[in-house]
């Protein structure tokens, strides 16, 4: 009974309905996402009024100069004298290294170095790693083993 | 049998067809109330058509939601010129009711009796049960309160959100910033300023309920200002004096780096603030300065061009006039040059000064410079000089040496960076001012030349007089002691002084100046007298030495007097 096009109305309505709930839907979800993400900004600007009231709390002059009087036994701090302040010019530049510091002048200060100067890294001209690397004697027993 | 009608009727074509009701009698009524239908919808959709484009023009305004009475309101933070945190809003919870919305009042009466044991019970009693629309239980209670009544479940009893003022550095600044009442309204001090110069025109347009002020920046720098602090707090100790005071002033800008009085009061908790010593006494006690006073009438007898440092006055013997003798503390009994005069604080010597200006010139001169009208800044607490309704000679020759007109510390230290930073008198800020702001609205009271010599005057006070003991090496202090006497029961006491020092550093260009106040200290162990140059002049000394470094200054020791001395041009007299 029904037509072609009643049934296309029909069903574009439904469909119409269904899209408006869902955007409906959609839109409340977003109002409440928001509003829980407000809520959590507020907490936290105040979070940060509260830590920044707390820092400043605690650099008070008042009491960093309290606890320095407490720890001035570690701290070893003193008032400023006034002569310690100094411009950069009126530090003195550093004193040229005298010349004769490079490796070579020390090395000639030293005179030749002696090359028959054993140490224990160097071998002797001659000698051979093979001695000092002797094979363990398969014969021989090891401590403990009996 | 049958009926033709009826045959006819079966035989289909003769009912009659949509059409021709539409056209009969029948289809007209029909017609006429889907017409009328038609009409029904169309408007019901123009209306709601018509509500939403309302809607989409107009902005929903939040601030007309705001119905309930006594919303505190956001405040700006305050910061000091650095930047530090001297006052700011922290959001708290407020308990109120709604009585007429209570189903059980006795049964709310009692939880809530539980919860907050502090209110007392015929107190609660009498607001749940008063069946108005709205009341205050319990003003800024603690999350941990807040969460047992939320747990009771008490239907016409809810929290709102209040905004709570907190100065995180105590009583640092007190006096500065004052304080808020509970609904966060500015009582005193800078608080009261800032309502008074637009927060309260905002408040009452609903604008300030909630979101961020702009932070309101100083002049005051919290470093120096604890510095300031520190040091009249162990002086006051030290010397037992009953009060004490300091203000360091930008002797340039006349911005205040830092001011302080004691006794003070802590904001977060002002329950002494109303006691009478609570007062600030740098801008709000008017006090018989002393001889801090005799700057103003060495400045205004140089600046008369009558009157140079060579010339000489007779210290020998008292002045008399009017039945009174005016002799000098530190008797030198002889003829002093004006330096000695002012090194030595001659009372006969400053009053004779005094003189060759002349009793009318002495009035216009120190109204000129600003000490005896009330000053103009932004704090509230300002008092007003006083001065005598009528000069006379006598006047004249005890105010030269700082008896018979009293004024403010605070305008005191102003009017001392006129006489040294080249004669222009900057009215006092508690905000940050530029130079070419400050020079816009100076005043030019002194001739320069006379600042020059004053500035010589202050370092030699320091160097061969009563000042020696506010030495800070490399920071070429130059100062004046004051020591008054205060009037105890109609007389002036011998035993009860105010004491007062007043600094300018670096002498040869002077940035800062500093004032420190002492009022009624006792004598040291093993000394015999409590005169400014013993007390108020090394406080002074500590504060520089201490605070200098913290604004910026460099220490120069390259800086002699004589160099100072061959500065000074004598100004042409007019």
């Amino acid at each position: 009974m029904f037509r072609r096009t009643d049934i296309a109305m029909i069903a574009l309505m439904i469909g119409v309905v269904a899209y408006t709930y869902t955007v409906k839907n959609g839109t409340k979800d977003a109002a409440q996402e928001l509003a829980k993400l407000q809520r959590q900004v507020d907490a936290e600007l105040n979070a940060i009024d509260v830590l920044n009231a707390d820092w400043s709390v605690l650099t008070a002059p008042a009491r960093i100069q309290s606890l320095v009087e407490v720890h001035n036994a570690q701290l070893d701090l003193h008032p400023l004298d006034t002569k310690r302040i100094i411009a950069i010019t009126d530090i003195p530049e550093r004193p040229a290294p005298p010349p004769e510091d490079s490796i070579d002048d020390i090395l000639a200060r030293y005179g030749d170095v002696d090359a028959s100067l054993t140490t224990g890294s160097v071998l002797k001209p001659g000698q051979s790693l093979e001695p000092v690397l002797q094979p363990l004697d398969a014969g021989q027993p090891l401590e403990g083993d009996q | 049998m049958s009926t033709p009608r009826f045959a006819n009727g079966l035989r289909g074509n003769t009912r009659p067809s949509p059409e021709d009701i539409w056209r009969g009698r029948k289809g007209k009524r029909a017609r006429s109330r889907i017409a009328l239908a038609m009409l029904g919808f169309g408007a019901a959709f123009a209306l709601i058509g018509g509500r939403l484009a309302y809607f989409g023009f107009t902005s929903i305004d939040a601030t007309t939601t705001a119905s309930l009475p006594s919303l505190t309101t956001a405040r700006p933070d305050i910061l000091d010129s650095t930047g530090t945190l001297l006052a700011t809003d922290i959001r708290i919870s407020s308990l109120f009711a709604e009585p007429f919305r209570i189903p059980d009042p006795d049964d709310a009466v009692r939880k809530l009796a539980m919860a907050l044991p502090d209110i007392p019970f015929a107190e609660l009693e009498r607001k749940l049960k008063s069946g108005s629309r709205f009341v205050w239980l319990k003003r800024q209670i603690t999350p941990k309160q807040e969460n047992e009544i939320r747990a009771l479940g008490i239907p016409g009893v809810a929290f709102r959100t209040e905004h709570r003022r907190v100065y995180p550095k105590g009583h640092l600044a007190s006096h500065i910033h004052g304080i808020t009442n509970i609904d966060n309204h500015g009582l005193t001090g800078l608080e009261r300023h800032i309502d008074s110069s637009g927060l309260a025109a905002l408040r009452e347009m609903g604008l300030t309920a909630d979101g961020k002020l702009e932070p309101v920046t100083l002049s005051i720098n919290a470093n120096v200002q604890h510095v300031v602090l520190d040091e009249l707090t162990k002086a006051k100790a030290l010397y037992r004096a009953i009060a004490a005071a300091g203000v360091v002033l930008n002797a340039k800008t006349g911005e205040v780096v830092a001011m302080v009085s004691l006794p003070d009061f802590d904001p977060n908790n002002p329950v002494d603030i109303n006691e009478k010593d609570r007062l600030n006494r740098m801008s709000a006690g008017v006090y018989e300065m002393g001889s801090t006073f005799k700057v103003f009438t060495t400045a205004m007898a140089l600046d008369s061009g009558r009157v140079w440092l060579d010339d000489r006055f007779d210290a020998r013997s008292p002045i008399r006039i009017g039945g009174h003798s005016i002799g000098d503390f530190h008797g030198k009994k002889r003829v002093l040059t004006t330096e000695e005069v002012f090194i030595y604080s001659s009372n006969i010597g400053t009053a004779k000064m005094a003189d060759v200006v002349g009793t009318e010139g002495h009035k216009a001169f120190l109204e000129r410079i600003g000490l005896t009208t009330r000053m103009q800044t932004e704090l509230p607490e300002i008092a007003t000089p006083t001065q005598p309704k009528e000069w006379k000679k006598i006047h004249s020759v005890t105010i030269s040496f700082g008896h018979g007109a009293s004024t403010t510390p605070l305008q005191t230290a102003v009017a001392t960076a006129a006489v040294v930073n080249g004669g222009k008198l900057i009215p006092p800020t508690f905000y940050p001012r530029t130079q070419a702001q400050a020079d816009a609205i100076a005043s030019q009271v002194l001739h320069p030349e006379t600042s020059t010599a004053m500035r010589y005057l202050f370092r030699s006070n320091v160097e061969n007089g009563s000042g020696r003991r506010a030495e800070v090496p490399g920071y070429f202090v130059g100062g004046k002691t004051g020591t008054a006497e205060k009037v105890v029961g109609g007389r002036y006491s011998t035993n009860h002084r105010f004491n007062a020092f007043l600094a300018a550093f670096p002498s040869n260009d002077p940035q800062y100046v500093v004032l420190t106040v002492l009022d009624e200290p006792k004598p040291l162990e093993g000394q015999s007298a409590a005169t400014s140059g013993l007390n108020a002049a090394p406080t002074a000394g500590a504060i520089i030495r201490r605070s200098a470094p913290l604004l910026g200054m460099k220490p120069d020791f390259s800086q002699n007097i004589e160099a100072l001395k061959a500065d000074i041009r004598r100004p042409k007299a007019g």
